[in-house]
């Protein structure tokens, strides 16, 4: 079974408690009413949807009951990090040295 | 007309309409926990203290450990959530407590006493009937933790409280599900 670290538990727990959440670090617009029709529309919808390295929400759903961000390679499906929400995106170097 | 209403009113316990014996034996002891008083607190960690002293014992604050004194139970279950088992008689004392706390000291106290049944499990089999529908390291769990998890397919709230003796709390609906989950478990673990 894959284990997954949570950054609030500090423990790897088994997957099913998981939840997927989306991409992260996606900042809603301060004013939303001025942004055209195409930039909300991206908003909403348009996700970098790369194959590879990805920073992804997920959710203890069964577990601690928090969102936290992670850092996956979506083709190998292993978890690289994981870290509370609301801190910054990890750097390359972070990411490469979390690899090595 | 008065009659009825007390006939709809009666607690009903999803439990007892099943015969409870079914797989019972020395190796597996399954038992419905008497109903008690149970709390849902949400509240910053630095004022914990606080609803410690309001609760009239120990709370701990790091996720997935548990205290516990005469009857009552504290336990961690998220970086701001605590659950709070306490016995049906002194409810109305910890929730007048809490509401005094609560006009220097914001917080959330929900009664959720009839959100989930206690089940108790214990004996050699205990481990292995829960294992066959948790997917947590039960056998290198400490005493004296505990967490939300899955049983299958339902989410429980699992604790630890000696080797082979486990406290689980399941939502209402899903206790007949999980008691027989667990009769069942129990009853290949013995095959």
């Amino acid at each position: 079974m894959l284990l997954i670290d949570c950054p609030y538990c500090k423990e790897m727990r088994p997957e099913v408690e998981f939840s997927h959440a989306g991409e992260a670090h996606i900042d809603r617009p301060a004013d939303p009413s001025s942004l055209s029709d195409e930039e909300w529309e991206s908003f909403l919808f348009l996700r970098s949807n790369r194959a590879g390295i990805c920073f992804e929400r997920w959710y203890h759903i069964h577990g601690c009951g928090r969102y936290f961000n992670a850092v996956r390679n979506n083709v190998s499906e292993k978890f690289i990090l994981t870290y509370p929400a609301g801190q910054k995106r990890p750097s390359d170097a972070q990411i490469k040295g979390a690899l090595s | 007309m008065s009659e009825q209403i007390e006939t709809t009113l009666n607690p009903f316990n999803p439990l007892d309409d099943m015969n409870l014996d079914a797989a019972q034996g020395p190796d597996l002891i399954m038992r419905p926990i008497e109903n008690c008083a149970r709390f849902n607190l949400r509240i910053s960690i630095e004022q914990l203290k606080k609803a410690a002293a309001a609760f009239g014992m120990d709370i701990p604050d790091s996720v997935g450990s548990m205290s516990s004194r005469a009857e009552k139970y504290a336990l961690c279950l998220g970086p701001d959530e605590w659950l709070l088992l306490a016995p049906q008689k002194s409810a109305d004392e910890i929730i007048t407590r809490f509401a005094k706390l609560a006009k220097n000291n914001s917080h959330s106290l929900v009664d959720v006493s009839h959100r989930t049944i206690g089940i108790e499990i214990s004996g050699s089999l205990a481990q292995l009937a829960l294992s066959a529908g948790c997917p947590l390291d039960l056998e290198n769990m400490q005493i004296g933790r505990c967490t939300r998890t899955i049983l299958d397919k339902a989410e429980i709230i699992l604790m630890k409280l000696e080797q082979q003796r486990y406290r689980l709390e399941v939502i209402r609906s899903f206790a007949p599900y999980v008691w027989s989950f667990l009769e069942k478990s129990g009853q290949d673990a013995r095959a």
